[in-house]
């Protein structure tokens, strides 16, 4: 009986740890069994901090010195990147032509930031836009930020478009968010 | 027309801006195991909690290397961002956070409930449903976010069975 008892433990025990049902939960016992399933953690990690473009005149463009470096912090799956920005008081993003009060800022993900830039698939939004092969793509089609494998690295590049125009001189902070997503 | 020429001057002179925030260096993260979490057979007409029924709270990291506001917000996944074999949440509602703002110091972990309460309508049956979980920093000029993905399928409940 003790024999069959270990054996039943076992495999109980076995079981458990195959299954990727890692929890269930009775929350109406006699019609209903919820089953849990948990996948990997999902995690971002960024280092660079904030990037400062310094003085700009009105309708000139730059891109960013140095990069805003991007890793899948998670623990084992590939993540996609989705980038938006929030709009500083009196200017508006774009994706067109910057015109009065208006402003493009553009992202790539990039080894070097050398690349052509679209506003197309560059111009960021308030909106999140997610990734693709082409959306925020630099010049190495196999590092976008879309798929980025556990560990993995990517450098993020700014590139700004002032206003044609504006009253308003004072310091302006764009913020940009990186959102990541378990794929 | 005062104001027009101001503009006009403005442009003249090539008065400058100081743009994105100074040049700080810093490391921000977030972290959660809440990435990816499939439920099935969620009962319609009740609630379902993460905490109490499945002992599964969303738990968020801030692995920054200071302190952050996060906020949590529900979204219904875009169509091209809906996972193969499910559908978009119809309503956010459905979705309840417990706690959807937090302060973190730098290594902390913030935790809230999330529940989950399906419409007790037949149509909703058997279905499959995607909705995302956006915690993200606000107030960074570089902020980082997670869309934790849930995903979740109504019980089949055959009629006069209740």
């Amino acid at each position: 009986m003790g024999k069959f008892l270990g054996i039943f433990i076992a495999i109980a025990i076995a079981t458990l740890i195959a299954t990727p049902s890692l929890m269930a939960a009775d929350t109406d016992a006699e019609s209903f069994n919820v089953t849990v399933s948990i996948a990997e953690d999902a995690g971002i990690s960024i280092s660079g901090g904030s990037i400062d473009f310094g003085q700009m005149s009105v309708g000139s463009e730059a891109t960013s010195d140095s990069p805003v470096t991007v890793t899948n912090d998670g623990s084992g799956s590939n993540q996609t990147y989705s980038l938006n920005l929030t709009n500083p008081s009196g200017w508006t993003a774009v994706t067109a032509e910057p015109a009065i009060d208006q402003y493009r800022l553009q992202a790539a993900f990039d080894a070097d930031g050398t690349l052509t830039w679209t506003p197309a698939n560059h111009a960021l939004t308030t909106a999140a836009v997610t990734s693709t092969g082409t959306k925020f793509a630099g010049s190495e089609t196999a590092d976008t930020g879309a798929g980025v494998v556990y560990a993995a690295t990517r450098k993020l590049w700014l590139r700004l478009k002032t206003p044609s125009k504006t009253a308003s001189t004072s310091e302006k902070t764009i913020a940009v968010t990186i959102t990541a997503t378990v794929d | 027309m005062r104001s027009a020429r101001i503009v006009k001057c403005v442009c003249m002179l090539g008065l400058l801006w100081y743009l994105l925030g100074s040049p700080e260096v810093y490391a921000g993260g977030l972290r959660t195991p809440f990435g990816k979490v499939t439920l099935k057979n969620i009962p319609p007409g009740d609630t379902y909690s993460m905490r109490s029924d499945a002992k599964f709270p969303m738990v968020i990291e801030n692995t920054s290397d200071r302190k952050v506001q996060l906020q949590l917000d529900i979204l219904a996944p875009e169509e091209e961002e809906v996972q193969e074999g499910y559908e978009p949440i119809p309503d956010v509602n459905w979705i309840k956070l417990e706690k959807d703002s937090f302060s973190l110091t730098a290594g902390k972990k913030a935790e809230t409930d999330v529940t989950i309460s399906v419409p007790d309508d037949s149509k909703y049956h058997g279905r499959k449903f995607h909705v995302f979980i956006w915690s993200h920093t606000i107030g960074e000029s570089i902020g980082v976010g997670l869309k934790s993905k849930l995903l979740f399928s109504v019980a089949n409940v055959k009629e006069g069975s209740e």
